[in-house]
């Protein structure tokens, strides 16, 4: 009986040596009576499992450990710094993406939005180390309500936080059970495209979704400020007597015809000539009569 | 928002049985431990450093995240009751551990990178999940990062061993004494060496090797004792004899 438990004691001491950097190898249990070996071997198992366990740790109650404030909301933030800084280089400089105050009010999964070439991708995030191709069944109709809440959302990004942010663009389509053929049987809602890493995921959507039909940066506008305030004088009159030339050419009264068709170049100049001196000052009524009368002189 | 935005069913099976869930948070709190802050070969103790005492007096964190096992484990407890259980492949308790220690890697993975300070909880002690990567004798031990999934093996049987360790730990509480109790739990749970805890207690490493080693005889002629041989089921993947 001694001997029996010496030779175990003596195994212990020397699985603590080895624990303790004292010995390069473990103590082999096989060189133990046959008796011995299952001790040993719990003996292993129940130090080897209970090492790193805090055996003074009081764990908190689930009431305690759901009262206690998300970890989390930063690195969600994080993700969509690196999206909008994606692509905006990669996409659309005018990339939008900010914090779905909609969703959350409405306790909606949905996090962020990404805006960008008219498109309207809403983030589902998902914690870092989640398989998503797995999680996207428990998930769906979370993302599911997202789609019905936001009717304007054409696709929702389903995403992990963290370091190496995964994801994978999810259509409406998406969230809903399939029925299989020819089995007929229901499927539950699946992820169609393949899991990559978040940003090149949103990249590729975007530019299947737009690919060149829509350019990424929009023609300058011209806007009224940068418009020639001061009009062309002999334009605008050339105009005005093309359209009472061709009015005339049209006139069923044929003295109204030969006299306004005839109207050209020589009352356009004089027209302008008018127009000119009103831009610069107010018109004496006197030069004003004395140009109009001088037009009439020359139609005639 | 995002992440917490799914409700808790209030008829979720776990939540209708309060033993089991307790349990399960019970173990998902040991492997979250063993995760974050492990205690590894050549009496080292894994990135916690600096104790004071035997027992510890603070609850360590991860430095830069501010992240504690008790902050991981809220994180798992949600994630766990926000499953739904018509999606349950397989037990609770497997999934429970699978959870616990995908949190417990978050949390190494996001620590360092100073997403949170500490400021709110100063009486909070940070350490390094880089920490110690060097055995006592100079040579190269693996690192937190590296070494986390190379002890993970099949969860149910890793639920089933933490389990009997638990009711161990409760069986030393209930058959040692307070001295005895102190050095079993220094050198069989946290991995002091007999020397250090010699040190501590102004006793000679002998001799905490003959307390120690008559601590584990009372606790194995206890019916209770979880470890009995006899009862051991062989589960090679959680038998890992260094």
């Amino acid at each position: 009986m001694t001997s029996r438990h010496d030779s175990l004691r003596s195994f212990r001491s020397a699985y603590l040596d080895y624990l303790e950097g004292a010995r390069n190898e473990p103590p082999v249990v096989e060189d133990l009576p046959a008796a011995q070996r299952g001790a040993a071997r719990a003996f292993i198992e129940s130090i080897t499992a209970a090492r790193g366990v805090d055996p003074y740790a009081s764990r908190p109650s689930i009431e305690q450990l759901l009262a206690r404030p998300r970890q989390t909301d930063d690195r969600v933030g994080d993700l969509a710094d690196m999206l909008r800084d994606h692509l905006r280089t990669a996409v659309d400089s005018r990339t939008l993406v900010t914090p779905d105050v909609a969703a959350t009010a409405a306790g909606l999964a949905s996090a962020w939005v990404i805006q960008a070439r008219g498109m309207r991708l809403r983030i589902v995030p998902e914690a870092e180390s989640s398989e998503l191709s797995y999680t996207i069944a428990n998930r769906a109709e979370d993302i599911a309500q997202v789609f019905s809440a936001f009717p304007d959302s054409h696709a929702v990004l389903y995403a992990t936080i963290g370091e190496r942010p995964l994801g994978a663009v999810v259509d409406r389509g998406d969230v809903s059970n399939a029925i299989e053929t020819p089995s007929g049987e229901r499927r539950a809602p699946r992820l169609r495209r393949t899991v990559v890493d978040a940003a090149t995921a949103c990249e590729e959507w975007f530019i299947g979704m737009i690919p060149d039909l829509e350019p990424a940066s929009a023609p300058e506008v011209q806007l009224p400020t940068t418009v020639e305030p001061v009009l062309d004088p002999l334009h605008l009159a050339t105009e005005v007597v093309r359209e009472v030339s061709t009015a005339g050419s049209r006139a069923r009264i044929e003295a109204k015809r030969d006299s306004w068709g005839a109207f050209g170049v020589q009352e356009a100049q004089l027209l302008a000539v008018i127009v000119e001196a009103a831009q610069d000052e107010p018109l004496p009524e006197a030069v004003y009569r004395a140009h109009v009368d001088k037009l009439a002189e020359i139609a005639a | 928002m995002g992440l917490s935005s799914p409700p808790f069913d209030p008829e979720h099976p776990l939540l209708t049985d309060r033993k089991r869930l307790d349990r399960i948070l019970d173990v998902m709190f040991a492997t979250i431990q063993k995760t974050l802050f492990p205690r590894r070969r050549g009496g080292v103790r894994g990135p916690v450093t600096g104790q004071s005492d035997l027992q510890g007096v603070a609850e360590p964190v991860l430095e830069g995240t501010g992240v504690s096992t008790e902050d991981a484990l809220a994180e798992a407890a949600r994630a766990l009751l926000q499953f739904r259980p018509d999606r349950l492949e397989g037990e609770w308790e497997a999934l429970a551990v699978r959870i616990a220690r995908n949190k417990a890697v978050d949390a190494l993975r996001a620590s360092g990178k100073g997403l949170r300070g500490t400021d709110h909880r100063p009486a909070l002690r940070l350490v390094s999940g880089d920490a110690e990567r060097e055995g006592p004798g100079g040579e190269r031990q693996p690192g937190v990062f590296e070494s986390i999934r190379s002890d993970w093996g099949d969860p149910e049987a890793e639920f089933l061993v933490l389990q009997d360790v638990l009711k161990l730990r409760d069986l030393a509480r209930e058959a040692l004494n307070d001295r005895d109790q102190e050095i079993f739990f220094a050198v069989h749970f946290h991995g002091y060496s007999r020397r250090e805890v010699g040190q501590r207690l102004g006793l000679t490493s002998q001799r905490i090797g003959q307390i120690y080693s008559k601590s584990l005889q009372t606790l194995e002629a206890h019916p209770d004792y979880p470890f009995k041989p006899a009862s051991r089921v062989e589960r090679p993947a959680t038998r890992r004899n260094r």
